[in-house]
């Protein structure tokens, strides 16, 4: 199951249901330590999801070093 | 059948899909209505489970499910049951918190939780001011995995410093397991066995030390499974079961930038095992496994088929259903219940049971067979009506996606077991929640099935008696009143865990925890055992008292709800006020009762035996005291045998 990620609107219903967070369009631009209510475990459910949707590897040892869920979205769909 | 008259709402070629379970979670929770919906998520949480991906959805759900605060739940519904569990761990434990937050919704318990520190597990065991110790905690699990061990290794290592490490760790474990375990108050303490990687196994090239390690492991294992069996509040959980369900152990890339050592899949199955586990603890463990015939126990419709064409042996399908009788019976011989609901006439049902040469199970194995064209659920309100069982204590197994539904939505109380038309998948549909899991069986427990059909031989009598008077004479009640000695401790307590019915203040007490009232001289536990013509009850019920000062405090009454009504109830009570007037020498008894869902019919029971109202609170709990003036006479129907010690 290959979902693009093509709009911000798919970017965000991926990370409202990987998340369970109710996040909004401003919140992917903030950095994790502004982002109410992240964890690092949110980090991990994201991953997968992201994989899930994209079905690619995604390369984990940089999203760790991401400070956005923006730059995590780049990262995920870098070809 | 019209089309139109089939059609279900909805269904329309124009109209929108039927919303799944999932999707009607997910709404509740962008809406922010989760804590306000509470009680309605078992319904929805019990569908997502029964779905193809269950586990894993559960867990998704969890994710959000999480996020809402068990305090706003008891804000919208006072009565819910919190479920308070600290999370210590050795590698990373947050991860358990959206499953075990689903798995316990599920069940209709809020989570408390309260989660550990990173490799935080041997601190907080040993620490008395941990979270694991806090007053209150239901469950203090102590999740661990392989590298608890192996982090220990040197740099480079031989099988004999593995066999050191793990000899090392489990004896360090039993001292703290046995610390905890003495403190007065704790919860109950969950390990779990260490599931073993090819990466472990791997580093040593050598067969012979690979083996020797393989040995090592088991032996480590063993040893933590053995602990369980010396403490009354420890509970070890063994992961191999549960890895063997396939699956990958961890995800390597979680594993290592995460620290998460256990995968998600694995955690989530561990969640179901600790829900289960706290039903087991809040006394909610299902009593009655009842279950369908045609397609269900055999291959065939009775009534379409005839006895000749149904099967359960001798052809592949047969086989298969008769392996989940097996199954059955194996489940109905520990304690559970069997009955039968099924859409056939009663006769056919009853010959192929006798006589049938495929059955695993016979007529005499079920305490009730409905057999009759009477909607399921109404059958299912019949059944627990006979049985004077609570229906919340029904698990309810069939293969028509109709008569699951049914079931499903006007009994959501009811365990609803989804079977298919493949009999090979029975078995592991039945078996994939632990409904009838209990902490230890008894030997009632294990006589209960033929308890109950002895019940059928009183109802014959009864039937056959003028007046109640002329049966109970008939029936010939002995009842014994005794300090309960410790053959008996595990079924006192049991008893105080398992029975909602009459069970006057509710008080749920572990094992532990009566042998510490039966080791306090100022306590008084007593067992009730009854019996009658028709043969012996065993230990049907218990009494909890307490003296303080001139006066003696009766605790808690409880009795099984087999035996209601018989006489029983107030021969205990008039040979404990007797004793207290002329053995202990009191000048006042107190009591009360303190109402819950299921306690009402035992509201009036004190003023029955003359105890006046002292009090009442807010949350309706009663207090009674009887001045010990006149005391309730024992029936006359009852014979009564009462030791209750010299002081």
């Amino acid at each position: 199951m290959t979902t693009p990620l093509t709009t911000p609107e798919d970017y965000l219903a991926l990370l409202r249901e990987a998340t369970g967070l109710d996040l909004d369009e401003a919140s992917v631009h903030r950095d994790f330590d502004a982002l109410a209510g992240w964890d690092s475990l949110h980090l991990l459910k994201l991953v997968s999801s992201l994989e899930r949707a994209t079905g690619r590897r995604v390369p984990v040892g940089q999203v760790l070093q991401a400070r956005t869920l923006d730059e995590i979205r780049a990262i995920a769909t870098a070809a | 059948m019209t089309t139109v008259a089939t059609t279900p709402p909805g269904a329309e070629a124009s109209g929108p899909e039927p919303e799944s379970a999932f999707d009607r979670l997910r709404a509740l929770n962008t809406e922010g209505r989760l804590a306000a919906e509470f009680p309605s998520l078992p319904s929805l949480l019990a569908e997502v489970a029964a779905g193809e991906s269950g586990t894993a959805d559960l867990a998704r759900a969890g994710q959000f499910l999480a996020r809402v605060a068990p305090d706003d739940i008891l804000a919208a519904h006072p009565d819910t049951t919190v479920v308070s569990v600290a999370v210590a761990g050795h590698s990373t434990v947050g991860p358990v918190a959206g499953p075990l937050t689903a798995e316990l919704a599920r069940h209709g318990f809020a989570l408390r939780l309260s989660l550990g520190d990173f490799d935080g597990y041997l601190r907080e065991l040993q620490d008395p001011e941990s979270h694991l110790h806090t007053a209150g905690t239901d469950l203090a699990l102590v999740i661990l995995d392989a590298q608890a061990v192996f982090d220990e290794l040197p740099p480079v290592w031989r099988v004999e410093d593995l066999e050191r490490a793990a000899t090392g760790k489990l004896a360090q474990l039993a001292v703290l397991v046995e610390r905890f375990a003495a403190r007065e108050g704790a919860g109950t303490l969950v390990l779990n066995t260490l599931p073993l990687h090819r990466h472990h196994t791997h580093q040593l090239v050598d067969l012979k030390s690979r083996a020797a390690l393989g040995v090592a492991w088991r032996e480590f294992n063993a040893g933590l499974l053995k602990l369980a069996a010396r403490h009354e509040r420890v509970v070890v959980v063994d992961l191999d079961p549960l890895v063997a369900q396939g699956g990958s152990l961890n995800e390597p890339r979680m594993a290592s930038y995460a620290k998460a050592n256990l995968g998600e899949e694995l955690l989530a199955r561990y969640a179901r095992e600790i829900g289960h586990l706290a039903r087991t603890l809040k006394g909610r463990s299902k009593k009655v496994l009842v279950v369908d015939l045609d397609n269900t126990m055999w291959d065939g419709i009775l009534g379409d088929d005839g006895a000749d064409g149904i099967a359960a042996a001798t052809t592949f399908r047969g086989e298969a259903f008769g392996n989940f009788q097996k199954i059955v019976r194996q489940i109905g011989s520990q304690g559970v219940l069997l009955a039968i609901s099924s859409k056939n006439d009663q006769e056919p049902v009853l010959e192929v049971l006798r006589t049938h040469p495929d059955m695993q199970l016979r007529d005499t194995d079920f305490v009730r067979i409905n057999a009759n064209w009477n909607p399921k659920d109404a059958n299912l309100r019949d059944i627990a009506d006979r049985l004077n069982l609570g229906i919340d204590s029904f698990v309810f197994v069939d293969d028509s996606p109709f008569e699951t539904g049914l079931v499903a939505s006007s009994l959501p109380e009811v365990a609803v077991v989804r079977l298919d038309e493949e009999p090979a998948l029975h078995i592991d549909k039945l078996l994939a929640d632990g409904w009838f899991d209990v902490r230890e069986l008894t030997a009632e427990d294990r006589e209960r099935g033929a308890l109950y059909r002895v019940e059928a031989d009183r109802q014959d009598l009864l039937d056959s008696s003028g007046s109640m008077e002329e049966y109970l004479d008939k029936l010939g009640v002995k009842v014994q009143v005794a300090v309960v000695g410790d053959g008996d401790l595990a079924r006192v307590a049991q008893l105080t865990l398992r029975t909602n019915q009459f069970n006057l203040t509710t008080e749920r007490l572990q094992p532990a925890e009566v042998r510490a009232r039966l080791d306090d001289p100022a306590h008084l536990v007593l067992s009730v055992r009854s019996g009658d013509r028709f043969g012996d009850n065993g230990v049907v019920g218990a009494l909890f008292a307490h003296r303080e000062g001139e006066r003696l405090h009766i605790d808690n009454l409880i009795l099984s709800c087999r035996v209601f009504a018989r006489g029983i109830e107030q021969t205990t009570v008039a040979s404990l006020l007797a004793h207290a007037r002329d053995g202990l020498g009191v000048t006042e008894v107190t009591a009360a009762y303190r109402p819950t869902k299921k306690n009402h019919r035992v509201k009036d029971f004190w003023p029955s035996l003359g105890f006046e109202q002292t009090s009442e609170t807010e949350e309706g709990e009663l207090g009674f005291t009887h001045s010990l003036a006149a005391l309730p006479e024992v029936p006359t129907y009852v014979h009564l045998d009462a030791d209750l010690g010299g002081s």
